[in-house]
């Protein structure tokens, strides 16, 4: 399959066009992909309101009953539920635990603590922590 | 998950019952015994018939296995370190275990045999610790090494 992109800028929102000579299984994949993984997420930083790709997001943890998306920028926070982030998310964002979703394209390594409990290091340097429970989904996402 | 935690004490009790069966059943022969006998004469004394004594180890046996099989959730459900979970898991089975040991009429009460008993209950949990710590090492370098691709 061939992948074009063009530019348009009399374009007032963004427009994916598909174009096959019929009508398959793999296009209606390929759809329903691109419509049900949200491309940005929306959240407020200092009462005004923003959106980012959600790509940009390292990692994403609730605290005293808010939920806050950290970028390699800033944190926002975000108006949704942590377990609906989960079930929009794409697959590279996976969870690590009960308050937080990380994202594994800027995950750096993993440590192991004399206590058992699993450090998170990230490209950014920030840091958190997993149980173990959860390193059998972390390493079927990076087969 | 009430679901599941009956679901966990079903399978547990029915490899509790068949556990203790076995186990008693290799205690009567290797004791050399005319007759198959549940529980050590201790516990058997307080019955006045076989059938009940039979009974209640049965129960027993039935309890032990789902308290072990319970206990295990504690594993899934918490985001606790390996040494927390150990301990948890360790006090909780160790307790519960104690008491379920002396009704049963394992080993008669004395300071001496429930501290034998903790002791040894707590080489196996040692060695619990060491393995999981182990393995989730070994997990955790296999994802670092993918990581590094």
């Amino acid at each position: 399959m061939k992948v074009n992109f063009m530019q348009n800028e009399q374009l007032i929102d963004n427009l994916i066009v598909l174009q096959a000579k019929q009508m398959n299984v793999e296009i209606e994949q390929i759809i329903r992909n691109i419509e049900n993984k949200p491309h940005s997420l929306t959240g407020t930083l200092n009462d005004r309101t923003l959106s980012q790709p959600t790509q940009n997001f390292v990692r994403i943890y609730t605290a005293q009953k808010k939920v806050f998306g950290v970028t390699l920028t800033e944190e926002i926070i975000l108006n949704s539920r942590l377990y609906e982030l989960e079930a929009i998310l794409p697959d590279n964002f996976i969870r690590i635990s009960n308050t937080e979703i990380i994202n594994i394209h800027y995950l750096d390594r993993l440590e192991l603590t004399k206590n058992g409990i699993i450090n998170i290091h990230f490209k950014n340097n920030e840091q958190t922590s997993s149980s173990r429970r959860y390193l059998p989904k972390i390493k079927e996402r990076l087969l | 998950m009430i679901k599941k935690i009956l679901l966990q004490l079903t399978k547990g009790a029915v490899i509790g019952v068949n556990a203790g069966l076995l186990i008693s059943l290799a205690f009567s022969y290797l004791l050399k015994l005319n007759e198959y006998v549940p529980a050590p004469p201790r516990f058997l004394n307080h019955f006045h018939n076989q059938t009940n004594a039979m009974l209640v180890s049965v129960i027993i046996w039935a309890v032990i296995g789902g308290v072990f099989s319970c206990t295990n959730l504690i594993f899934s459900a918490f985001d606790w370190s390996i040494t927390k979970m150990t301990i948890v898991h360790f006090g909780i089975t160790f307790f519960l275990f104690l008491q379920l040991a002396l009704i049963a009429g394992w080993f008669p009460f004395s300071l001496f045999n429930i501290s034998a008993f903790f002791v040894e209950f707590g080489i196996i949990y040692s060695i619990i610790w060491i393995i999981s710590m182990l393995q989730t090492k070994k997990e955790i370098n296999k994802i670092n090494a993918r990581l590094l691709k």
